[in-house]
């Protein structure tokens, strides 16, 4: 078994695919992190010549806050959940104070999250397509299907050998988003911050945005909370183009179909709020980072246990398809 | 030699990757669904205040806010309604004493209902100022659909919301003919990304309701539109939809201004 991974895990290395991705990625996350600063840097000149200063001091209106804050805190008509978002609040900007830390520019840590944030509904999946999706259709249109099946092993380990190597090199592209644009954005980025507080654990409570449960963590933290949700969205496309690869016999076609679903899903999400069918399709869960930063949702009932279940009920549903077909199938050629 | 090297460095790596990524998707889980306990927190407000409230002390105001989740303060930061904002306003003369009746996600069907309620007939009557922020849930509504019969659903909708909202002053009225009333107008949470054709919703909606409440005595429309326009950022709380701790004070002060005249 573990000779088979092996093998399968050359073919994928041998195939140039994965020199593809780290191309795509470096020029990817090249851009976006030359874009991000050089829109800071704009930004900054245009406030200059707006207020006539000659420099930005953020710590002005920063310590303008604090002292807004710390008056609110002392009022007796905060209710209990209100004290805690303000005292998060406090200890943030007195860490940003202190440490003297400008909250407004740019650090690699937070175009991690950025990255990651605006990847996982679409630029991730299409990594995954790209490694997995002619991962069985391309032994077909190879002709290479008949070597591997006339092997005195069972189909269902063949099956399983692969599996095992997509979801160890869907892993290993995660990984690699990581350090790439870890190390890129350093280039364009002056600062790490990877020590940085980040509020996370809104949630939504009767249609609301409830601050009640919110918690300080660190950005290393917060990257890897979101670095790990778009791995398991990488591990639920992987299962997905698994299947398409095993039912379609052309790697053309298989790539077709599931960008061809990646695509109509994002129209799909109009209907959202008045179709509740599409909640359970699979490109309507996929931005799970959303589910950290608590942006407004119109969905009732759509969190982030529901929509790991959906993705896993995918995932499990397209692997038991992928064997059961694959076992029973005609090999001709 | 390349080859033996390069599988056990890729199983390695995965396997260590793949720990860690399971231990941050357990951990991001954890976070997301942390028990709250801050529910139905209209209710402790009624239940806190309320024998105060019906004392009916003439040198207390008495303030009840109806409505939706701008009336019950969601996004403010300093966990404050407007009628604790409006209390510190004018403390120094005299005491607020705020009911806060509004209940999140509400629309003027509900508000009502609720005002219908004979539960709340005491402290109706009781009360001197009624702030009532309605009609956001309605609209949203229309402005988050993608129908095509864009006008139609509209005018429906705004019709049927025109009557509740009559329906609910009546009710107030029918109660209590001397409090004064406000109503607090709609703002426009998208910003640019507002299309055109639904920011004249947003305006015939607005001016539709403007209209209709000042066809009442003792009755005030405050409009909020303007206040936002140039401010969303500082005005929107992190959802970008409700207002934040300075928006909640940027209403609260045109509306003690519109109450109590500029000082």
């Amino acid at each position: 078994m573990i000779t088979l991974v092996r093998n399968e895990i050359y073919k994928m290395i041998l195939r140039k695919k994965v020199i593809l991705i780290i191309i795509l990625l470096i020029l990817f996350v090249g851009l976006f992190s030359y874009g991000e600063n050089y829109i800071y840097n704009q930004r900054i000149n245009a406030f200059l010549q707006e207020s006539n200063q000659s420099n930005y001091s953020w710590e002005n209106i920063a310590n303008q806050r604090l002292e807004r804050l710390k008056e609110n805190l002392e009022s007796a008509y905060i209710p209990e959940r209100g004290i805690k978002s303000i005292e998060i609040q406090i200890e943030q900007l007195e860490y940003f104070i202190d440490n003297n830390i400008n909250p407004i520019t740019p650090s690699v840590a937070r175009f991690n999250v950025e990255f990651v944030k605006q990847s996982i509904t679409f630029f991730l999946p299409l990594l995954i397509i790209i490694i997995g999706a002619d991962l069985i259709s391309g032994e077909f249109s190879e002709k290479t299907i008949k070597i591997l099946l006339t092997r005195a092993v069972p189909r269902w380990k063949i099956l399983m050998s692969k599996l095992i190597a997509l979801l160890i090199m869907t892993t290993l592209i995660v990984l690699l988003m990581a350090i790439i644009s870890t190390s890129i954005s350093r280039v364009f980025i002056n600062r790490l911050g990877f020590d940085e507080p980040v509020i996370t654990g809104f949630k939504l409570v009767n249609g609301e945005l409830s601050t009640a449960t919110v918690i300080q963590i660190t950005s290393l933290r917060y990257m890897l909370l979101n670095y790990s949700l778009a791995w398991y969205v990488a591990l639920v496309m992987s299962a997905i183009t698994f299947m398409i690869s095993v039912l379609v016999k052309s790697m053309g076609s298989a790539i077709g179909i599931i960008m061809a679903s990646l695509i109509g899903g994002q129209f799909l999400q109009f209907f959202l709020s008045d179709w509740g069918l599409v909640k359970y399709f699979y490109v309507t869960n996929l931005d799970l980072t959303k589910y950290l930063t608590g942006s407004y949702q119109q969905v009732e009932g759509m969190n982030l246990v529901f929509s790991v279940l959906v993705l896993m009920t995918w995932a499990i549903i397209s692997i038991l398809i992928s064997f059961l077909v694959f076992s029973k199938k005609d090999v001709l050629v | 030699m390349y080859r033996k090297i390069v599988f056990p460095i890729v199983l390695i790596l995965s396997i260590i990757s793949m720990v860690v990524f399971t231990s941050g998707f357990i951990d991001s889980i954890s976070i997301t669904t942390s028990n709250t306990n801050n529910d139905l927190i209209a209710k402790e407000d009624v239940n806190g205040n309320k024998e105060t409230f019906l004392s009916n002390d003439e040198n207390v105001l008495n303030l009840l806010i109806l409505g939706d989740s701008i009336g019950s303060g969601a996004g403010d930061e300093a966990g404050k309604d407007i009628g604790r904002r409006y209390g510190e306003l004018v403390d120094e003369k005299n005491e607020v004493n705020t009911i806060n009746l509004s209940i999140s996600g509400s629309k003027s069907k509900e508000l009502l209902e609720r005002v219908n309620e004979e539960g709340y007939d005491e402290i109706i009557e009781n009360s001197d100022l009624v702030i009532i922020s309605i009609g956001g849930n309605d609209l949203k509504e229309i402005l988050d659909s993608r129908t095509l019969d864009l006008f139609v659903d509209y005018d429906n909708i705004l019709l049927k919301f025109l009557n509740n909202l009559e329906s609910i002053i009546g009710a107030l009225r029918e109660k209590n003919n001397d409090s004064q009333i406000v109503y607090v107008g709609l703002y426009n949470p998208y910003g640019e990304k507002l299309s055109q054709e639904k920011l004249d919703l947003l305006m015939d909606w607005n001016y539709e309701t403007q209209r209709q409440i000042e066809s009442y005595n003792e009755t005030v429309y405050i409009p909020t539109y303007d206040l936002f326009k140039y401010n969303l950022q500082a005005y929107l709380s992190i959802d970008e939809f409700h207002p934040s701790a300075m928006g909640y004070d940027a209403i609260t002060k045109r509306l003690y201004n519109v109450i109590n005249g500029v000082e």
